[in-house]
């Protein structure tokens, strides 16, 4: 039977929505709310994931989808032809800049793009761009981190910078040119320890060789999900051979796994905001139909069917969602913009910074779920409304009576307890929903403590400050920490101690039965198995470092389950070690020979000292390996390296201060290293500031949205309440009227809304805590330097606010009730 | 299990006004009920206008209602977020049918609530609310004109008003009603009465017509 009542119904749910804004108010608070928690989770996820792919693109610098090294003239003319290519550049590595000892073990380039690989893949890949590609001949553009390394820390249009650049890498042909600076911008290559500075074409022209040995086409497909499929066909396709260089870039390598935990515990947090959210929803909604059950009633005797009825109350829903659900999302638009770049930047999920998504998936996600949660909440609430019984319905008052049977004599707190479970299932949603919302904070502050700043940092870093030697991996070490600089740490100011680890260069003795599988795995490593090495290249090639280390210090850096190595014959110089954490590579050696090497000043022709022989001794950390060579890296005493080089190089200085004075031992560091970009320094206190930074970020946001759930606990609380007291008006006043006095109805009340303070405090003291402390131990798999901590402060403070409001709300509300007088109150009907 | 009603057998004429008379718990309210389609009986069966009731879905039983059955309740029950016209026409409008608005207005000034159209049920008197009820009920021209002690609630003053208006509606409409009451002189202003006591029909008369 189809009917045209539409306007009928819609005149119902205006006029019932107009009779009821103490609870529309409660509604809309709950579906702002939910939107608000769902906008925000949503919006941290698709931020991170933008962040992550934005970082991974600006770390291999292009936007490209794949590289086709050395092209010849006519694959270039067909990689424009192909259907699925949509655009191609080229650019070439046209000269090497010399290396200066300023520039540690960076490398720097002068490099050449076209039009459409600068414009289309480069410039998106780098960020704070000023000025303009190079066009003249003499014009150059670089990075800021290139021009740090030059020396220029404020670079200026126009200025002049003179550079001696090897063309094609050729060093025997050092060329000299000052080029003006036309452009700059910010690039995150740089971490990968090469950076290029952008020359014009008509300075690449003139170097038809370079353009021979590294010209490269950048290529860009049409679809990004679709890449190695193209990659392959465009093998296929162009025809390249095994010894044409051509690789997918490394930012579509990576995919997004890595992120599907966090994503996943998004996803949970933001299931548990749409339960609350029903919870609050649904609550309101079953309370406002129970009270208005006659209504119902009434409606369905008058002939308004189940369908009907269940439209009414749904309508209702749906047009507090069209407020609820707009300020909803403005506001988590709002907290988007203001703390989610602080959240990404400060956990560190980046390092080239927070990208904001501004997805409207985010929001339109949003606005669908919390609209989901609202019509989940109000489906039971409907079904009651449509399930009335009339003739039920015109006995109902609105008052369930009592479980309890045992006589309550009149005493406000038994009568107060009866009447919290009158209704057992509204009083199990409203300490349901206040029991999560305290267990969520408890658990999010819980977390915070405990991951402790000081406890992180000391898992971390076991000295005050560490300096490196940066350089000490180039053609050119700069050997910065000399003697002049060594007297200078010995005069800081609260130093306790230092210790110096040196390292130098060594040629291994190989035989594959010692090292045959080690070195196969390295081959593997450093070139990917694509060369092939005979018995005597690795044997040629074995080399390695030399690391030395006072015995004392080694002791510290090993952890106790390491195997015992006898300390004194190490010291003795009896026993070398080597360094890795793999010790199943290494069965079979027994005896170790070292010949050291030493390298000439201009990082050529390396002379060979007289071979040793040295008994193996064990295993040593892995943090003293030293990476990139074929050889395992060799650990012996200080002594012992000393022995066999005339000055050994110092590859890093750990050193650690007086409690109090890290401050200015930190300055004067500072000032010892200077500009020096050869050191690197690490530092307790500055890894301090930084992670204090991410820990308030986790309180601020994590404590933020568990407050937000306690919120809705309380809202829920303050609505039962206040339907209770409303409803049971009458009954209010018969007590009154048959002699209790105001004072023990108000304490009656009291004594309920303690009830569920009290209830809510045991429940979150057991349960909660335990729940607390499971989701701490499961954190503690991933985070193992945490140690519980339990927030007493913070907790207590909640347990307060939630106290306060439960002994506050039910007197507000009986006032307001209870300004007519008891003989109005008692005639008073409905 | 209580019998609330048990072996009554009832037929009521087209325009009959008929009066059901018993004390408090005699099941005149539970035969109403059924009457009504709001509660269906164990055994037996309701028939109106050829309409049995018994095995309807509680949506067809609620449109049965809304077509069929026209309701006066002690406590006038009108909604109170609609305005006293709203009220009147609200099962039409569920219906989804057009108002017949010659018809309405007639209702409306026959029991006097012309100048109260647009008042809300809270600004009206006791016997104001019930006669926006009993035009409500005819609104529909329903079969049956069911009324559960249609003036409990009123001084007797205002219990004479209504009950003239419903004997007026009795004629002037040629309404079928059947009106429940456990007050004997109030039962005389119908055509017939039906004693009815612990569920059962004891004794049937004519009023003073």
């Amino acid at each position: 039977m189809k009917n045209n009542n539409t306007a009928v119904i819609h005149r119902l749910i205006r006029r019932n929505l107009k009779a009821n804004r103490k609870r529309n108010f409660f509604l809309v608070a709950a579906i702002a709310l939910t939107t608000l928690l769902l906008g925000s989770i949503f919006s941290i996820g698709f931020s991170i994931l933008d962040s992550v792919k934005m970082e991974q693109l600006r770390l291999s610098g292009t936007t490209a989808h794949a590289a086709v090294g050395r092209p010849t003239a006519s694959q270039l003319e067909q990689l424009k032809q192909l259907p699925y290519v949509k655009s191609v550049g080229t650019g070439y590595q046209v000269a090497d800049i010399r290396n200066t000892p300023e520039m540690g073990g960076a490398y720097l380039f002068l490099h050449f793009f076209d039009k459409t690989d600068w414009e289309q893949f480069r410039a998106p890949a780098n960020t704070d761009i000023m000025g303009d590609y190079p066009q003249a001949e003499d014009e150059i553009m670089a990075s800021r981190g290139a021009l740090d390394l030059l020396g220029i820390h404020e670079p200026v249009v126009g200025m002049e910078i003179p550079l001696s650049y090897c063309p094609g890498g050729e060093e025997n042909d050092l060329q000299n040119k000052t080029f003006r600076l036309s452009g700059w911008f910010t690039s995150y290559s740089l971490m990968t320890q090469t950076d290029s500075l952008l020359v014009s074409e008509a300075f690449a022209e003139k170097f038809e060789a370079s353009r021979e040995k590294y010209l490269a086409a950048d290529i860009l497909f049409v679809e990004e999900k679709q890449v190695s499929e193209y990659f392959e066909r465009l093998k296929l396709d162009l025809d390249i051979p095994a010894d044409q260089a051509a690789a997918v870039s490394q930012s579509n390598e990576r995919g997004e796994e890595a992120q599907v935990p966090m994503l996943l515990a998004l996803g949970a947090v933001a299931v548990f905001f749409i339960l609350t959210g029903y919870l609050l929803i649904y609550n309101v909604l079953y309370i406002s139909v129970s009270r208005d059950v006659r209504f119902y009633g009434l409606l369905k005797t008058l002939g308004t069917t189940p369908k009907q009825l269940k439209r009414l109350v749904v309508g209702q829903i749906l047009r507090l969602c069209m407020i609820g659900i707009p300020i909803g999302a403005s506001a988590a638009f709002l907290f988007s913009v203001i703390a989610i770049p602080a959240a990404i930047g400060a956990w560190k999920f980046v390092s080239t910074g927070a990208v904001l998504s501004f997805s409207p998936i985010i929001y339109f996600g949003a606005a669908a779920f919390a609209l989901c949660t609202s019509l989940l909440g109000a489906f039971l609430p409907a079904k009651k409304a449509a399930e009335v019984s009339p003739v039920e319905a015109q006995k109902f008052t609105g008052i369930s009576r009592p479980h309890l049977h045992r006589p309550a004599h009149g005493k406000p707190y038994k009568m107060a307890l009866r009447n919290i479970f009158r209704n057992r299932k509204r009083a199990a949603v409203v300490l349901l929903s206040l029991f999560l919302g305290i267990t969520a904070f408890t658990a999010v502050t819980t977390l915070a403590y405990s991951m402790g700043v000081d406890q992180y940092i000391d898992s971390l870093y076991q000295n005050d400050f560490v300096l490196y030697d940066q350089s000490l991996f180039s053609d050119q070490p700069a050997q910065p920490f000399d003697d002049s600089f060594m007297e200078q740490i010995a005069a800081l100011p609260g130093l306790e101690s230092c210790h110096t680890l040196l390292q130098e260069y060594m040629q291994l003795g190989y035989s594959p039965e010692e090292f045959g599988e080690y070195a196969e795995s390295r081959l593997e490593k450093l070139y990917e198995g694509k060369e092939a090495f005979t018995e005597e290249d690795i044997r040629k090639s074995f080399i390695g470092f030399l690391v030395g280390i006072d015995g004392m210090e080694l002791t510290e850096l090993q952890s106790a389950a390491d195997q015992k190595i006898d300390i004194s014959a190490f010291d003795r110089g009896e026993i070398a070690l080597i360094a890795t954490d793999n010790p199943a590579y290494f069965p079979r050696v027994s005896q170790l020979h070292v010949t050291p090497m030493e390298l000439s000043t201009d990082g050529e022709n390396p002379s060979h000292g007289t071979e040793v022989q040295i008994p193996f001794g064990g295993f040593a950390p892995q943090s003293l390996e030293s990476d990139g060579s074929l050889a395992p890296t060799i650990v012996v005493s200080k002594s012992f390296l000393s022995s066999l080089y005339h000055s050994p190089a110092i590859r890093e200085i750990r050193i650690d201060v007086a409690d109090g004075y890290e401050k200015q031992a930190l300055e004067a560091l500072k000032q010892i290293s200077g500009n020096n970009s050869a050191i690197r320094r690490v530092s307790k206190i500055e890894a301090v500031s930084v992670m204090s930074g991410a820990r308030t970020v986790m309180l601020v946001l994590g404590g933020g949205a568990a407050l937000l759930l306690a919120f809705v606990g309380i809202l829920n609380f303050i609505n039962v309440m206040s339907m209770d007291i409303t409803v049971r008006k009458m009954e209010l006043a018969i007590l009154e009227s048959i002699g209790m006095e105001k004072r023990k109805v108000r304490r009656m009340l009291l004594f309920e809304g303690l009830g569920y303070a009290v209830m809510t405090l045991l429940l979150s003291a057991t349960l909660g805590n335990g729940a607390v402390y499971g989701i701490f131990t499961l954190f503690k798999l991933q985070v193992d330097y945490a140690t519980f901590t339990y927030p007493i402060l913070p907790v207590g403070l909640v347990f307060l606010m939630i106290f306060t409001v439960c002994l506050i709300v039910p007197e507000i509300i009986y006032r307001s009730i209870a300004k007519a007088t008891l003989i109005e109150r008692l005639r008073e009907k409905e | 299990m209580v019998r609330a009603l048990d072996g009554v057998n009832l037929t009521v004429e087209t325009g009959e006004f008929v009066a059901v008379v018993g004390q408090s718990g005699s099941g005149k309210s539970t035969l109403l009920h059924m009457l009504g389609g709001l509660d269906q009986p164990t055994s037996g069966y309701v028939v109106v206008e050829g309409h049995e009731l018994n095995g309807m879905s509680d949506e067809q039983l609620t449109i049965f209602r809304r077509r069929n059955i026209g309701f006066v309740f002690q406590n006038y029950n009108l909604v109170p977020i609609l305005n006293v016209y709203e009220n009147i026409v609200l099962p039409i409008e569920l219906d989804g049918n057009t108002i017949d608005t010659d018809f309405v207005s007639e209702i409306v000034n026959t029991l006097g609530l012309d100048g109260k159209r647009g008042n809300f049920p809270n600004e009206l008197s006791g016997g104001q609310q019930q006669r926006v009820a009993i035009a409500r009920a005819l609104a529909t021209k329903p079969s049956i004109l069911l009324a559960d002690e249609p003036t409990g609630n009123l001084d007797s003053k205002t219990s004479q008003d209504v009950l003239g208006v419903l004997k007026l509606t009795s004629t002037q409409f040629h309404q079928t009603i059947i009106m429940i009451t456990h007050n004997e002189q109030i039962a005389q202003l119908a055509d017939r009465i039906i004693h009815i006591e612990d569920g059962k029909m004891i004794r049937e008369g004519c009023g003073r017509r």
